[in-house]
């Protein structure tokens, strides 16, 4: 039953806020002539001639990927711990802003612009405010979740440069972690109505062997509304870990666990992806990739709780057998419901 | 001892406010008393040129301070962390809010049984939005008006050219706002809420079927007047309404500090370690739920 509740757990926090009504036309937006919005017409300009970023923006996964060979140990010792924790530190489930974290990028963001300021507002009524009103960055800001963001027009493209942020936040929910030095670079091109091409990019020495970050494209969600989706309860109550997990494993033999290694497709929030399951050291290992890398790579131990149901930081996997014992596909259990991915391979 | 935890709780959530000036007593030329100042303001309202944004739009844009807290909508005396403040309500007799019989009698103990909504850091809602601690922004982009609020780190937007609201089933915090301009006045009507929200730390409530229309209007380039008309035929015997003030913070380089309410908030576990509970809507008091 934990296994389940933890599952349970674990994934209310990750439901992409994608909630909207039926489509409505709304006024001033480009249109075809059959009516839908011309996401190829040119770009809107605010009244000081600038490419205005205004508007409801949908990001895929930005995909910042965990790279162990360019993070400092005790960041990947910090990444190792968070997994065994279930993630339950992650600060949008503790209710708290998730600042400069990539997945902020994931899922529907509304940009709001002045010729002073531009507002970024995220679902969870977390925001914040990059001045575009000429002001330098200031060398040492105070800490803050949200960190401090000036931004300045390069011609078409918006160059805003962000600091002082506390060490509460990760880089992404894997649990990246950095210091109070961390400096954030975001590059945003609006190539016209319907496309915002976004480049992030984190710089932190003491933290990372040189700067990383990710491209986002978002586009436009035209004739709809951005509703909020409000933190109602924290973590802390969450229970299990992976060592509890370990401690509740049953034994299952070396030549059934074999039997398991493959590569497995399937559908998730509409992007495929695949777990890749391999063994090592007696242990199964899932690690989930997808063409918008839903999972960054992330390693999974997949821990016996039956010949055939594993655990994975939280969530039921459990392999469907033909007669001879060989996985044939494997379910993913979540609390917005299972999904198979077939084998592949 | 409970009614003191509760107390406690209420005004745990009011912190932030503390840190602000004393309120002035005029604004606009105008007292600082919600009648009063309705009544003066009104043709100031009618007279003043209002500067304009690029689309045309009156410009309330900048920093704007509440005028009167969200201790208590009605009149209140001095108190333990409570300061004495008049009425918001403006068009009833006795300057109350008119609940129905049955509404009064959960009113009468409602903080001794429930933790404050904005003690457990949920945002504000209409209308407390407009009397929420701390300072806000107002910008305005083509279509839009947008609360930026200290209070909570968390932002309101107020679309002017929308559509019609979101359909009944979707319940929000924050409600479903509409705006329209109004000559210079901003019209917004308010709808789905979740009713989980209250109007201030005494208590006063409304339900899930409440309807705000508010209008924001500035009286001279500084001050902002508030009204909100309150419509609850499940908790009131008639519409009301209130009325309040905004007022510009000119401090020189000001900006907004952020909050990030749930950061070490144990006044949940306080509450319910006297035995309060999470505050779970008028509706399902009256019918014993939860």
């Amino acid at each position: 039953m934990r296994l389940l509740f933890t599952a349970l757990a674990l994934i209310v926090g990750t439901l992409p806020a994608a909630a909207q009504w039926l489509d409505r036309p709304w006024p001033g937006i480009p249109r075809t002539a059959d009516g839908k919005p011309n996401l190829t017409a040119p770009a809107p300009r605010g009244p000081d001639g600038k490419p205005d970023l205004t508007g409801i923006w949908s990001g895929p996964n930005p995909a910042a990927l965990l790279d162990p060979a360019n993070e400092k140990p005790w960041v990947n010792e910090l990444v190792r711990q968070r997994q065994h924790e279930y993630h339950r530190g992650r600060p949008s489930y503790r209710c708290l802003p998730s600042g400069p974290e990539s997945d902020t990028f994931l899922g529907w963001k509304r940009i709001l612009q002045t010729p002073t300021m531009i507002a970024m507002l995220n679902d969870d009524l977390s925001y914040r405010v990059i001045f575009t009103d000429g002001r330098e960055l200031e060398a040492n800001p105070a800490p803050s979740w949200m960190g401090y963001s000036v931004g300045r027009w390069e011609g078409d493209t918006l160059v805003v440069d962000s600091a002082g942020y506390n060490t509460k936040t990760w880089l992404s929910r894997y649990g990246q972690a950095h210091t109070e030095a961390l400096r954030v670079r975001e590059v945003y091109r609006r190539r016209d109505f319907g496309h915002l091409q976004v480049e992030v990019t984190y710089t932190d020495p003491t933290a990372y062997v040189k700067p990383w970050g990710f491209k986002a494209d978002m586009a436009i969600e035209a004739d709809t509304e951005m509703l909020e989706s409000i933190c109602e309860r924290s973590s802390e109550q969450w229970t299990g870990t992976a060592s509890d997990a370990a401690q509740a494993a049953v034994k299952v033999p070396p030549d059934v666990l074999a039997r398991y290694v493959g590569v497995y497709g399937g559908i998730y929030l509409n992007t495929k992806r695949t777990i890749d399951v391999t063994l090592s050291a007696g242990q199964l290992i899932a690690r989930v990739v997808g063409a918008a890398a839903i999972d960054g790579g992330e390693m999974r131990p997949l821990v016996p709780r039956s010949d055939t149901l594993f655990e994975g930081v939280g969530l039921g996997y459990q392999f469907i057998v033909d007669e001879k014992g060989v996985a044939t596909s494997v379910v993913e259990i979540k609390v917005n419901g299972p999904i198979t991915y077939t084998r592949l391979k | 001892m409970k009614t003191i935890a509760g107390i406690l709780i209420v005004t745990a959530s009011a912190v932030c406010a503390s840190a602000q000036a004393p309120a002035p007593a005029t604004a606009a030329g105008c007292p600082l008393e919600p009648v009063k100042f309705h009544a003066c303001a009104l043709p100031k309202m009618k007279a003043f040129s209002p500067p304009r944004t690029p689309d045309g739009r009156p410009d309330m844009q900048g920093y704007w301070d509440r005028a009167f807290t969200s201790q208590d909508i009605e009149e209140h005396k001095d108190g333990f962390g409570i300061q004495a403040g008049p009425s918001l309500v403006i068009d009833t007799p006795d300057r109350r809010i008119p609940y129905q019989p049955w509404a009064l009698e959960i009113k009468k103990d409602i903080v001794d049984r429930f933790i404050s909504p904005l003690a457990s850091c949920f945002p504000p809602g209409v209308p407390r939005q407009a009397i929420a601690p701390a300072s806000h922004q107002i910008i305005q982009s083509p279509g839009y008006l947008v609360h930026l609020l200290e209070y909570s780190h968390a932002y309101r937007v107020i679309p002017t050219a929308a559509g019609p609201h979101a359909a009944g089933v979707v319940t929000l915090w924050q409600g479903d706002s509409r705006g329209r301009w109004e000559g210079n006045t901003l019209v917004v009507d308010v709808t789905n809420s979740n009713g989980l929200t209250w109007f201030d730390n005494a208590g006063n409530f409304y339900s899930d079927a409440v309807h705000v229309v508010e209008r924001y209007t500035l009286v001279d380039a500084d001050t902002i007047h508030y009204e909100a008309r309150i419509e609850d035929p499940k908790v009131y015997t008639r519409p009301w309404m209130m009325v309040s003030v905004f007022v510009r913070n000119k401090e020189p380089g000001f900006e907004l500090l952020e909050q990030a309410c749930h950061e070490g908030n144990r006044a949940v576990e306080g509450g319910q370690s006297v035995g309060l509970k999470p505050y779970p809507g008028v509706t399902n008091i009256r019918g014993g739920g939860r």
